[in-house]
């Protein structure tokens, strides 16, 4: 499926960025140098855990219940909490929040609007005038903000950074980290302060930021997901719908057809239900794989085979003796008036070709083109075994009907010859489960 | 110093917003639900009461009423979930001094508190 290849391309996404994670960039002694490379793969190891966890999750709450679970464990801070943009409300709601002293914000229980300081800041992408990572530390906001009050200049990210601060602070956090997804602040991460009351340190800061870039990349992939699916299941409703309606147009279709024929009442559900029976036996044969939906094509074929009997005047279709040769000519030309019906919607163009060759023998002496054998259309030839043993198993009005028996034994006999050998094969089998069978039996 | 009472069955809320006002110098009682906070308005006397309208026992309404009848001095603020704002009248025709839907902003819930304990303080 092509899911599966989607989340193996962010798989593939996720160990390159793992390899590229974030280097040094400052002077330090060796000894500091150690400890920080120790730390570095600490998180290394972190990174390529959690790449690989974010890939099982196809919900977005789910994901972020794990990230937030797993820099809990890796990172310990007093309180995280990640809000993300619910797109229906309008504003930023708290999917997740832990911490271990009481700062617990419950899920559900706050918001952030568009117009909070710390999201417009965000997303007005003014955090990088005063942070290279994009990253907001509390105390370097309350400094610059102090610095910048004495400068006396206007700027809007100057400006909002008192609220800013404010706005962490009633939040608790130390570090605000932004999630981007392409231009959109799809949502915030918020790191409370460090159980060891040391401050972050850039190697931790430029973490949080990779981790939110890939948060980011899976969110939205989840997200891309999730829509995918629902628009998957609403097409699949709409389609069942219309597919029901048009069922049961075809159905009174045939129903009017049938209402005509005192003799052959019920005629076209039973040949549909004697086809239906057939087609279970053989739908794993390569002919039926050959149409985009084998089913549903002979269900529909079944309804409408003898509507072009609308064209057939009454006086022939209830005349109860012989027919003469060229009453019998009209009667035939009930195949092509269906086709011909039938042809004009584009939807059953192929069902179209169907009904026309349901009288086609499999030696070419049938109507009304006598094509002969693998030409036939397969669903044709399922559908003139079924409406044969249905007449065969009828009264007419020249002869009274056969029993069960008889017809079966009538079909064996021109197995090859007017039918094709394999659907009376099939006929046989689903006669022998019992299902096929006539009123009468 | 101004004491708050929080009421709310969720024990997560409780805490949460108890360290928030603590933070913020004020002292803290929390009850679970309607009756627990009857018996702790009479013994504490809680200068604001923030009251949750959805809990089990006894809900913010009854409180609500009881706490009239009783004829508690202190403000209420309620807090409602946006589709319980309907009932926002009601609870004001029983003294309601502000109102805060769930989920809440909070600044805003900073602000009306200190505002109301401003109040408080004037009047006192």
């Amino acid at each position: 499926m092509s899911y599966k290849s989607e989340w193996q391309k962010i798989e593939e996404w996720m160990a390159n960025k793992v390899k590229a994670a974030p280097g040094g960039g400052m002077e330090m002694s060796n000894q500091l140098q150690a400890h920080r490379q120790e730390a570095e793969l600490d998180y290394q190891v972190f990174l390529e855990e959690a790449s690989r966890s974010m890939i099982r999750f196809k919900k977005p709450e789910h994901l972020i219940k794990m990230i937030v679970k797993l820099i809990d464990e890796q990172v310990r801070t007093t309180h995280i909490a990640m809000l993300i943009y619910s797109e229906g409300k309008g504003y930023y709601h708290l999917i997740d929040s832990k911490g271990s002293e009481g700062c617990k914000i419950p899920v559900g229980f706050i918001k952030l609007t568009l117009n909070n300081a710390l999201v417009r800041l965000f997303h007005e992408r003014l955090n990088y005038k005063i942070s290279d990572s994009g990253a907001i530390v509390h105390a370097d906001i309350v400094n610059i903000a102090k610095k910048y009050e004495k400068k006396n200049v206007n700027d809007t990210a100057f400006d909002l950074l008192p609220q800013v601060a404010e706005q962490m602070k009633l939040l608790k956090g130390d570090v605000a980290v932004p999630v981007y997804y392409k231009r959109d602040l799809l949502g915030v991460f918020i790191f409370g302060e460090k159980l060891s009351k040391k401050k972050f340190s850039r190697q931790e800061i430029s973490f949080f930021t990779t981790l939110a870039n890939d948060v980011a990349m899976a969110l939205s992939n989840t997200q891309l997901i999730q829509d995918l699916q629902d628009k998957i299941r609403e097409v699949h409703v709409l389609y069942e719908r219309e597919h029901r309606m048009f069922i049961h147009t075809a159905i009174s279709l045939a129903a009017a057809i049938d209402a005509r024929d005192q003799y052959t009442h019920g005629h076209t559900e039973r040949v549909t239900q004697y086809a239906l029976a057939i087609a279970n036996e053989i739908e794993e044969l390569p002919e039926a794989k050959e149409y985009p939906n084998f089913k549903e094509t002979l269900h529909i074929a079944a309804l409408l085979h003898d509507i072009g009997k609308i064209g057939v005047p009454d006086a022939i279709l209830n005349k109860t003796s012989q027919l003469t040769r060229e009453e019998y000519e009209k009667i035939k030309e009930h195949s092509v008036t269906g086709a011909t019906i039938l042809n004009p919607i584009r939807e059953l163009g192929d069902i179209a070709m169907e009904v026309r060759a349901h009288h086609e023998r499999y030696d070419g002496a049938g109507y009304p083109d006598g094509l002969k054998g693998d030409d036939i259309p397969f669903v044709a030839r399922i559908i003139f075994v079924a409406d044969t043993f249905d007449a065969i198993t009828s009264d007419r009005p020249y002869r009274q009907r056969k029993i069960d028996e008889v017809a079966v034994q009538m079909i064996k006999d021109n197995s090859g010859t007017q039918f094709d050998s394999i659907i009376v094969s099939a006929f046989l089998l689903a006669h022998r489960k019992g299902r096929i069978k006539s009123r009468s039996g | 110093m101004i004491k708050i009472m929080i009421v709310d069955d969720e024990t997560e809320i409780c805490d949460f917003v108890q360290s928030f006002f603590k933070e913020r110098n004020f002292d803290v009682v929390t009850a679970n639900n309607g009756r627990e906070a009857l018996v702790l308005a009479e013994m504490q006397n809680p200068d604001i009461i923030l009251l949750d309208l959805k809990m089990p026992v006894m809900d913010g309404m009854e409180t609500l009423k009881e706490l009239k009848k009783r004829c508690y001095q202190g403000k209420v603020v309620m807090v409602t979930a946006v589709e319980d704002m309907g009932k926002i009248d009601e609870a004001r025709s029983y003294g309601v001094a502000e109102y805060i839907t769930k989920p809440l902003v909070l600044g805003q819930l900073a602000k009306i508190v200190l505002k109301l304990a401003g109040e408080h303080s004037l009047s006192s």
